[in-house]
């Protein structure tokens, strides 16, 4: 089990954040938007996944991002990352 | 016609100023205590609320401001939103979802001004609000949902996870050690942000791009949500703002002399619709002590005459001013007068303006003119 953390400073997301969850050996990949800052737990079957998280920064806001679990490999690059641009995305692979 | 308008623009500092400079005795001494408060307080107005600074009114968090320098009532105030200070104790406010229910405190802006002579010596305060009953200018409660936005932006999203999800697997496939494969994943997210903060394709993989057709398309997109962004924005501070603002001043003593409630309303962008009423209460000593009521209104369009950067750089405003003397009018003094004024605003720096504002009095044919400088300290950026 995983959770994936987006908070919003700054002000409110312009468009909803997208969240891409793709496992890497299949097609079972998931996509969902959320309106605002959220704490997900994602129950991922065991696999390799990229995630990604996307979207368009308040003026002058900015947003954190970190995923936290238990993780049989990463997540890598890193856990956790601020952007600041106006648009960001990041990306995560794990292995659960 | 650039020539012009600088040769225009320069021309009429230099009357200003040197007007101000050698009338400004004889101008000062014959108006009364109220009337320079009034000005004083429109100056200020006018200082705060117009377009080019109407957003350092309500999201400043702290302002700092030196009023009237050439004339003899010298201030030095502080402003400051409620917001900043509830920021101050609780960084948590700033996330979006408290944010968005702080709007009383977004919108309240309070003020505290102490009043000097030209010796620097205390002749007072002023304290006051400031509160936007409509805001519909807000940008960082900006939802671009309903937009055009979307059909930019998520293209692109999803264009990028493809490649990067393609690319993650591409590494993750060779068995590469951890080390390696963080320092290329790593790599790759540094090459997305110099996409979104420099606008190049150079720090991405070269595998990155495989099977992407039209790796430039990245970069328009972005272009055009810039563009796309930029007109919402636009939009959006063209919409209403009402603010409702008192102020109330003492004397040495701590006795309160001067009381002020002012309303104000703005709409469009070129020309910028202005609007301001309000009541002004004020003792002054003729032969004994007079509380006098003033009702006034004024109206005008304000106008940028330069804008570089999406800045204003410089301001005008023409605008006509009614005021009418509701009690204890003084011998010889008419109940009203109607002025056709204008302001012509000077942004120095980000925070700077310099303001020159010229007035002209219908009835009897006076003019008027007067220097302020305002400095913005752009206070806390807290997450």
């Amino acid at each position: 089990m995983i959770t994936l953390k987006v908070t919003i400073n700054g002000g409110i997301a312009p468009l909803p954040i997208k969240v891409y969850v793709d496992n890497l050996a299949t097609t079972n990949d998931l996509r969902f938007t959320r309106d605002e800052s959220f704490e997900e737990i994602l129950n991922l079957q065991p696999g390799k996944y990229s995630i990604m998280v996307g979207g368009k920064n308040p003026q002058n806001g900015n947003t954190d991002i970190s995923l936290t679990g238990d993780f049989k490999d990463g997540p890598d690059p890193q856990s956790s990352f601020n952007r600041s641009t106006p648009v960001f995305s990041v990306l995560y692979f794990i292995e659960i | 016609m650039k020539k012009t308008l600088i040769i225009c623009v320069l021309f009429f500092i230099f009357i200003s100023l040197t007007y101000a400079q050698t009338k400004k005795d004889s101008i000062q001494s014959a108006i009364t205590s109220l009337k320079k408060e009034k000005i004083s307080s429109l100056i200020k107005n006018a200082e705060n609320l117009k377009s080019g600074n109407y957003k350092d009114v309500l999201y400043s968090f702290f302002q700092l401001a030196a009023k009237d320098l050439t004339g003899q009532n010298k201030s030095f105030g502080f402003n400051s939103t409620l917001f900043a200070i509830k920021l101050k104790l609780d960084s948590t406010l700033n996330r979006d979802y408290n944010l968005k229910n702080q709007n009383f405190a977004r919108n309240f802006q309070f003020n505290f001004k102490l009043n000097l002579d030209t010796a620097f010596k205390f002749k007072g305060f002023t304290s006051g609000f400031t509160f936007a009953i409509v805001n519909q200018r807000d940008h960082q409660l900006a939802d671009f949902s309903e937009s055009y936005l979307g059909k930019v932006l998520y293209p692109l999203l999803d264009t990028i996870q493809k490649q990067s999800s393609a690319y993650t697997a591409f590494i993750v496939n060779q068995n590469l050690s951890r080390e390696k494969r963080v320092a290329l994943l790593t790599e790759m997210q540094s090459g997305i942000d110099s996409l979104f903060t420099n606008y190049t394709l150079s720090y991405l993989p070269e595998a990155f791009f495989n099977g992407l057709k039209y790796p430039a398309g990245l970069i328009s997109s972005l272009r055009k949500i810039d563009v796309i962004s930029d007109s919402l924005y636009k939009e959006l501070d063209k919409k209403w703002l009402w603010t409702i603002k008192g102020n109330a001043s003492s004397n040495k003593t701590g006795r309160f002399n001067r009381a002020n409630l002012e309303t104000i309303i703005l709409k469009g962008k070129k020309p910028e619709l202005d609007i301001r009423a309000g009541v002004y209460y004020a003792d002054t000593l003729v032969k004994s002590r007079l509380s006098r009521f003033v009702v006034y209104s004024s109206a005008g369009f304000n106008l940028p005459l330069l804008i570089t950067k999406r800045t204003n750089i410089i301001e005008f405003k023409p605008y006509l001013e009614y005021t009418q003397i509701l009690k204890n009018l003084l011998p010889n003094e008419e109940n009203y007068r109607f002025l056709a004024n204008a302001d012509l605003r000077f942004r120095i720096t980000e925070g700077l303006w310099l303001p020159l504002t010229l007035k002209y009095d219908l009835k009897n044919g006076n003019f008027l003119g007067f220097l302020n400088v305002s400095i913005n300290l752009n206070g806390i950026n807290s997450n």
